[in-house]
């Protein structure tokens, strides 16, 4: 294919040609980004407010983190819904709580969200920013009951007003210990718990101590932001100042060197062997692995905690002030805001928080049904393991202050950060007072970044 | 050595002879026509997988990019908080160049020195070199850094020899001194390919240099010095460079090993894993960008200076005499 | 010295040099470097024979390492890891690895040998530039370019499928293979192509009909180290698979690691020992000439 000229056919892919191609290409690729990062409007057929599909089949992706407890019981959920309405089926995603919302935050880049996704109030406000999940208003009243839930519950789902979660349970803070362990010592805590951090501290000591140094009272929960912040709410403070933090370095030393005395006196355990459980993952739990006889916990993890050791575990109250806790939301569920089928999805988290058999059969392992009237009725049905947990947290909730706001934008990173700060104390690697620095500072970093 | 164009340098094919084609012009166009054709999937894979991802990240580095909303352009904001307001980039750095720096000699001496051993003795070499060659198969897999963190784990396979022999272990990968060194050491382990390399120079070294070197009087070590180690030289530098570039971009491991956080304290954050946490962690797109464009500058200049000074020390045989 | 295809396969062995030393090894030497050579390589073996012994141990057993091998040999591990995590069992992640695996292979295969037989045998404009691009794609850390490749796969909608990892390699990418073969090609006798160029073959014909099964060795090559590459890839697995469902072997097994307790070491092991499996099968079949294709790319004149 010459030119009359002769010239070779390499003209084909002359500079000039050659350059066009790559900047057309270019531009295209541009192109791209700005297309993918538009918001659209929900797909039709999931109009605000709509009714679910009844009739044509649906099939609805759903994720949640936890364990096979949870697995088991959500599954038994999901059956009875499509018994309900068999022409919803549903496609389960669960893992461990680590690298969660990575793979939600992955997914939803890609535009294929599950449509029904478990999240924590960590993701509420920037899910709610970021228009990713469904607002939940048109709905209520109609397929999604509210009446039955605690307005303060309730309220924590919302993000300026407007409903954006769904409480599927609520729980609050607890600390877990090894009875098996401690009887035979009689060092098993109260049923109050301990009145102040000094009465733990040398309990955690005489644990240790008795039992030869092989097993720990405590695990180290320095890097623990769960306790950190009903540790904060006792002397007054908060986590979150509205975009900020609610606190400040003196606060952060002091938490750090109470740890450390703890480290120090043999209570709680060294940094090696509390590192791993860092990540938040239930599986790594040191009471279940028998490394320690006790550690932070929410109480509706008894459950999945009580499967995975042969040993018998109670719950008793964080030392200090009943005051610090609250009343947990202790999991959502949100509807994907760019689902084909949102109407739907709605009302399979109706299903979840106010169906009878839902209850049953979730139990209290996600926490206490967000229903009181769920609550009374299935209460008596409850094994006497999902008893205690209900007790506990009746008696720690009447105690409890005011439930906090939501969040700030940015919340999942300073959970990281203040790992790193205590990773860093803990190993010696760092000085309190510089860890503590650090981490404030680059805390109001990212908090600053992350509202912008 | 009788192909003139296997003797030139890779890169100057165009030094190459031409033998004047039969039949002339018609033929050459529509060998350069085949040429183009045949090299039509490979223009689209550079164009298109490597070169415009390349310039688009360099764009994506200076904008603030969720996946989720546009980019926003925020100048070098991305860069100066890479590098003034950022701890954990730093340790990230550090992580990496104390891993490669030690890692890389211990398994390129390992190597060597094993395909010495080998070299020594003709018998079995074949057997010896395939059970060598076996770990290096192995070690990048997922598999493998689990038994890796298995076997340092506190109650793990080394520390119960090491109680063998009276040394109390503790948990090698969940303190930060020695997580690091975990992995360097399973770098290491994978010493077979580069091993199998050197063998096959030091097969190539011609029996003259020895026989002349010892008729010389030469001692081991001088024979070592002098006459091994510049005729391996180009294998040196091959093995060099690839094991450099591949020191520093160790991931699996250290994400298998550690959870995926690079702990404990960022002791094994190496420069990969941070970069994808932060990227496809956090969704922070234009400072992974960032941090990739300060990647590829740093391992340019590094590969570099290798090649500079592979010119200093680097001894081809067809050179003549050193 | 680029050895040439007639070599490949069975490497004549280099004129007996003595010994670096400069004289026939002693025997005393002989077994010295005979014993440590033997240390040497139960150390660097070990790890592998204790992951396949623990696989076989019963869960009482595991907490006692020093013995590899279990007195109580339990097979029922494997049956216990293969049901995976709910939901999705182990089967899965292996098919989805064997069919990302083979597509690259035959990606690489057929785009490699393309660009290859242009850089090595087409004369036409350009050619050493092209040719220095690509080897400049060798030093190229992958991970630069895996931030805006996701951006474009994601709007193509390819994200969560395996397409991006499959899809490049049919656009030779993968330079490694591209080097691989243009020095095997390089050592074909250009009397062939002349051969067929008289008889009227153009370059087309020339490649497929002569060029291409002569490269028989070098496409083996190609096919098993990209299979092995692919088999055992972790990162752009990671990052492009969400669904549970395609997960392949590699992140099905560190979700594996992730999800079970301390109770599951056995399990996990053998589903370890298993990926492992396909590789080493490869590895035995084609030992020689993995071995001797290092030798191939890496040795320069």
């Amino acid at each position: 294919m010459t030119t009359p000229s002769g010239r070779t056919p390499s003209r084909l892919l002359a500079p000039g040609r050659r350059s066009f191609l790559a900047g057309a290409l270019g531009a295209s690729l541009l192109g791209l980004t700005a297309c993918g990062g538009g918001d659209d409007t929900a797909s039709a057929g999931a109009a605000a407010g709509g009714a679910p599909e009844t009739s044509e089949p649906v099939v609805l992706t759903v994720a949640w983190w936890g364990g096979p407890a949870r697995a088991e019981n959500t599954q038994k959920v999901l059956d009875l819904y499509t018994k309900a309405h068999p022409n919803v089926t549903f496609k389960t995603q669960w893992q461990g709580y680590s690298g969660y919302y990575d793979k939600i935050n992955t997914a939803a880049a890609g535009r294929n969200a599950p449509d029904l996704i478990q999240i924590d109030n960590r993701a509420l406000r920037e899910y709610a920013n970021k228009k990713l999940i469904a607002e939940l208003d048109p709905w209520v009243g109609k397929t999604l009951k509210t009446d039955q839930i605690d307005p303060k519950l309730l309220g924590t789902g919302k993000v300026d007003d407007k409903l954006y979660a769904m409480p599927l349970a609520s729980n609050t803070q607890a600390f877990v210990v090894d009875v098996t362990v401690l009887q035979p010592f009689g060092l098993v805590p109260a049923q109050e718990g301990w009145a102040d951090w000094d009465a733990f501290a040398s309990w955690a000591a005489k644990v240790t101590t008795a039992t030869g140094g092989k097993v720990w009272g405590t695990r180290d929960e320095s890097a623990n932001l769960s306790w950190l912040e009903p540790w904060l709410r006792q002397s007054g403070k908060q986590l979150y100042d509205g975009q900020k933090l609610g606190f400040g370095e003196a606060e952060v030393v002091k938490w750090f060197t109470q740890w450390d005395a703890l480290r120090k006196s043999g209570g709680a355990s060294p940094a090696e062997v509390s590192q791993p459980a860092n990540a938040g993952d239930i599986s790594k739990n040191t009471v279940s692995t028998k490394q320690t006889t006790g550690t932070f916990t929410y109480d509706n993890q008894l459950t999945e905690l009580a499967k995975a050791t042969d040993h018998e575990l109670q719950l008793v109250p964080l030392p200090g002030p009943l005051k610090g806790n609250y009343a947990r939301p202790s999991q959502f569920f949100t509807a994907y805001a760019r689902g084909k089928n949102v109407a739907t999805v709605v009302d399979v988290i109706n299903f979840f928080d106010n169906d009878q058999g839902a209850g049953e059969a979730l139990g209290t392992e996600r926490g206490l049904p967000p229903s009181r009237t769920i609550r009374d009725a299935i209460s008596p049905t409850f094994s006497e393991q999902l008893k205690y947990v209900v007790a506990y947290d009746e008696r720690v909730v009447a105690g409890a202050g005011d439930t906090p706001p939501v969040p700030a934008q940015g919340d999942s990173q300073i959970g990281t950060l203040l790992t790193s700060a205590a990773e860093n104390v803990a190993f010696g690697r760092a000085a309190i007072a510089d860890a503590a620095e650090e981490f404030v500072s680059q805390a109001n970093s990212a908090l600053e970044r992350a509202g912008r | 050595m009788a192909d003139t164009v296997s003797r030139a340098p890779r890169v100057g094919l165009r030094r190459a002879a031409r033998p004047p084609a039969p039949g002339g012009s018609p033929r050459r166009r529509r060998e350069a026509v085949a040429g183009y054709t045949f090299l039509l999937p490979w223009f689209v894979g550079l164009f298109g997988i490597t070169l415009f991802p390349m310039l688009y990240s360099l764009y994506l580095s200076f904008t603030d990019y969720d996946l989720l909303q546009s980019p926003q352009w925020i100048g070098l904001d991305n860069y100066v908080r890479m590098l003034t307001d950022d701890p954990q980039y730093w340790n990230s750095v550090k992580a990496t160049l104390l891993f490669a720096v030690v890692s890389v000699p211990l398994k390129l001496a390992v190597a060597l020195g094993v395909a010495l051993l080998l070299y020594r003795d003709r018998r079995g070499v074949g057997l010896y070199r395939a059970l060598f060659y076996v770990p290096s198969l192995l070690g990048g897999s997922v598999a493998v850094a689990i038994v890796w963190q298995t076997l340092f784990g506190g109650q793990g396979a080394i520390n119960d020899i090491l109680s063998v022999v009276g040394i109390t272990g503790r948990s090698w990968i969940t303190n930060p001194s020695t997580a690091l060194g975990t992995l360097v050491l399973l770098a290491a382990w994978q010493f077979g390919a580069p091993m199998v390399i050197f063998l096959a120079g030091l097969k190539q070294i011609p029996a003259e240099m020895f026989e002349a070197g010892s008729l010389d009087g030469a001692g081991r070590f001088t024979q070592f010095w002098h006459i091994t180690l510049p005729m391996l030289s180009p294998v040196l530098f091959f093995n060099l460079v690839l094991e450099t570039i591949a020191g520093f971009q160790g991931f699996t491991a250290a994400f298998v090993i550690s959870g995926g956080t690079g702990g404990p304290a960022d002791s094994t954050l190496l420069y990969t894993l941070y970069l994808y946490l932060r990227g496809f962690g956090d969704f922070q797109m234009g400072y992974a960008s960032a941090m990739a464009w300060g990647f590829l500058l740093v391992l340019g200049v590094i590969t570099a200076i290798v090649f500079r000074s592979g010119s200093l020390w680097v001894h081809y045989a067809d050179e003549g005499e050193h | 010295m680029t050895t040439a295809p007639s070599t490949l396969a069975s490497a004549p062995l280099a004129p007996q040099a003595p010994a670096p030393g400069g004289r026939p090894a002693r025997t005393a030497g002989s077994v010295v470097a005979h014993v440590v050579l033997v240390v040497l390589l139960v150390v660097a073996l070990y790890p592998i024979a204790y992951l396949i012994g623990t696989s076989f141990k019963s869960p009482q057993e595991i907490a006692n390492n020093l013995d590899v091998l279990p007195r109580s040999f339990t097979p029922k591990n494997y049956a216990d890891g293969w049901s995976g995590i709910p939901g999705v069992s182990f089967a899965r992640f292996f098919t989805n690895s064997v069919v990302v695996s083979l597509g690259v292979v035959v990606g690489n295969v057929v785009s490699c040998s393309l660009a290859a037989y242009a850089f090595a045998r087409l004369r036409f404009p350009l050619r050493g530039l092209w040719f220095a691009l690509m080897i400049g794609t060798l030093l190229l850390p992958h991970h630069v370019l895996v931030v805006p490749q996701y951006v474009l796969f994601n709007a193509l909608g390819w994200v969560n499928t395996p397409l991006p990892l499959i899809v490049p390699k049919f656009l030779a990418t993968d330079a490694f293979f591209v080097f691989l073969m243009v020095q095997f090609m390089r050592g074909i006798p250009r009397t062939l192509d002349e051969a067929a160029a008289i008889d009227g073959c153009g370059p087309f014909s020339t490649f497929f009909r002569i060029v291409l099964p002569l490269t028989k060795p070098a496409l083996v090559t190609t096919t098993v180290f990209s299979f092995i590459q692919t088999w055992n890839d972790f990162f752009s697995q990671l990052v492009y698979l969400n669904d549970i469902t395609k997960y392949t072997l590699p992140i099905g097994l560190r979700l594996f690691l992730d999800s079970s307790g301390q109770n599951s070491v056995g399990p996990m092991f053998a589903m370890s020992a298993l990926s492992l499996v396909p590789v080493f099968l490869f590895f035995l079949v084609f030992q020689r000439l993995i071995v001797e294709g290092i030798n191939t790319s890496g040795i320069k004149g």
